[in-house]
């Protein structure tokens, strides 16, 4: 059986590597990371890279405070992109996004730190050209 | 097939309880005081039940334990989330049905504000909930939020949409006695109201408050030995959308149409037929979402639909007479079903919608489901 530690997603964020498990059996992208695959239920997996593009759902600014203030600047803006691979992902926006832009929106992985400087997150830009 | 009625409701005082402020009350005392008032109000002895399901309550031996319902044929627990009160309910339904036990009580304790409950940040944890965590993501309020955000922009919807819901519930609540927030808002208010998780507002959430809900449910036959107005179930249904977010990606369209054709055939009736609708608001939004699965109202055009009275007490389909989650009390839907018995007995006082037959019971959320009750006379 596999064992999958959560924390081999976020030791390939640290090295700067966006990477996402993918099943060897049928190829199904998944994320976050799982012990087996949705689709076939087959627990051989590798690592690979997705293309890092996906498209903005929806977008939320949130103004509680739910975690300790060295965490997070209130107001912060948090993503909901659908990846081009399929997988959704809850994010960030990257730093210097004016606004969130509309639903539909292209965007690509970049990583930024967290505002407590100890873990690199992989958050989107857009890559729209009129942006 | 016969049918399966609700016998006894019971509730405890939620706004009395919410003005006391400093009192620290257990989920289990609560759950107790609700049962108490359910077979007082079932008027049977409590050695007729012969199931218990829980809810929200750590353990079930102990709410037995304490009630002195030692040796029931069936019994169970629930997860505190609000989605569970309709499956407790189907349970007693099926158990009920397949004679594993004849009078089931479901008992439901929340002492959600003495404990402090914040339904969010670190504490609040799924086992992918780090993921979400790491953008500052958490609170089923903020995937809700993701939600309106999306429908927002694909409908077109204007800023303060959601506000006939809000003072719709207030004003339904400023009717009920037993309500925490009775005084009624103004879009204005509504509107001035602080962002939570943005785009949606403090009145477009429900309460955290002390209380306990209980029902008791027998077999029709058993109920009409009682003399009392006798509330069928007429139908239920639910469909999962279970994938790690809160957040759905049709706002649960698709299974909640799954659910509204199973309930309106089997109980033989169309939306028209709904006298008064009890709708699962843990946030303002899901009652548009609800409006839409269930054919109520067009695909993105509920926040319309809501305008104009049309969901108050003497419109069209009144919803939430007790004045739901923002308003009466959050009790996970619980206080939804009794409110929907009350209506159908006509014991809702001055907020009775007038010669209601019909209730129905909508829940949209990871577990979307419904119910149809029915007063049979």
């Amino acid at each position: 059986m596999t064992i999958v530690d959560d924390a081999a997603y976020w030791q390939r964020c640290a090295a700067g590597e966006f990477a996402l498990q993918r099943c060897a059996s049928c190829r199904t992208w998944r994320y976050p990371p799982s012990p087996l695959c949705p689709n076939c239920l087959g627990r051989e997996f590798a690592w690979e890279l997705p293309s890092g593009r996906g498209t903005v759902w929806s977008w939320i600014r949130m103004h509680q405070r739910y975690f300790p203030a060295d965490a997070f600047d209130l107001p912060y803006e948090v993503a909901f992109v659908e990846l081009d691979e399929g997988p959704f992902m809850i994010a960030g926006f990257a730093a210097g996004t004016a606004a969130p832009p509309p639903i539909g929106t292209r965007v690509a992985v970049v990583f930024q730190s967290n505002k407590r400087g100890d873990q690199q997150l992989p958050v989107f830009r857009s890559i729209e050209v009129n942006q | 097939m016969s049918r399966v009625a609700i016998i006894g409701v019971g509730t405890t005082p939620f706004g009395a309880y919410y003005k006391d402020r400093d009192a620290t009350r257990s989920d289990y005392d609560l759950a107790a005081l609700a049962f108490a008032e359910a077979l007082d109000d079932a008027g049977i002895a409590k050695d007729e039940i012969d199931g218990l399901l829980t809810a929200r309550l750590s353990s079930y031996n102990r709410m037995a334990d304490m009630l002195g319902l030692r040796r029931p044929s069936f019994v169970n627990g629930f997860e505190a989330a609000g989605r569970m009160s309709a499956v407790a309910l189907q349970t007693a339904v099926a158990v009920i049905e397949a004679g594993l036990a004849t009078t089931v009580a479901l008992i439901y304790g929340n002492n959600g504000r003495s404990a402090g409950a914040r339904y969010g940040g670190d504490a609040y944890a799924s086992p992918t909930a780090p993921f979400d965590a790491a953008y500052g993501m958490t609170s089923p309020g903020a995937y809700v939020a993701m939600m309106y955000q999306r429908y927002q922009e694909l409908y077109q919807v204007p800023e303060g949409a959601l506000a006939p819901l809000a003072i719709t519930n207030r004003a339904n609540a400023a009717l009920n006695p037993n309500a925490v927030m009775r005084t009624p808002i103004t879009e204005e208010a509504y509107l001035a109201g602080r962002f939570v998780a943005e785009p949606l507002r403090l009145f477009d959430y429900c309460l955290i408050n002390d209380g306990g809900v209980a029902l008791i449910v027998t077999t029709e036959e058993r109920a009409r030995k009682l003399g009392r107005p006798v509330v069928t179930i007429e139908a239920t249904a639910a469909c999962g959308d279970l994938t790690n977010y809160y957040t759905s990606r049709d706002f649960f369209f698709e299974p909640a149409e799954t659910v509204a054709r199973r309930v309106y055939k089997r109980a033989g009736i169309t939306t028209a037929q709904v006298d008064v609708a009890q709708i699962y608001d843990n946030f303002t939004p899901t009652i548009l979402f609800s409006l839409e699965g269930f054919g109520f109202a067009e695909r993105g055009r509920s926040w319309e639909w809501v305008r104009d009275g049309r969901i108050a007490r003497g419109g069209e389909l009144p919803i939430n007479t007790s004045g739901g989650h923002t308003s009466e009390s959050y009790m996970q839907g619980w206080a939804l079903h009794v409110e929907a018995v009350r209506q159908l007995r006509g014991e809702a006082g001055e907020r009775q919608v007038s010669g209601a037959e019909v209730a129905q019971y909508i829940c949209v959320s990871p577990i979307v489901s419904s119910h149809i009750f029915r007063r049979r006379d």
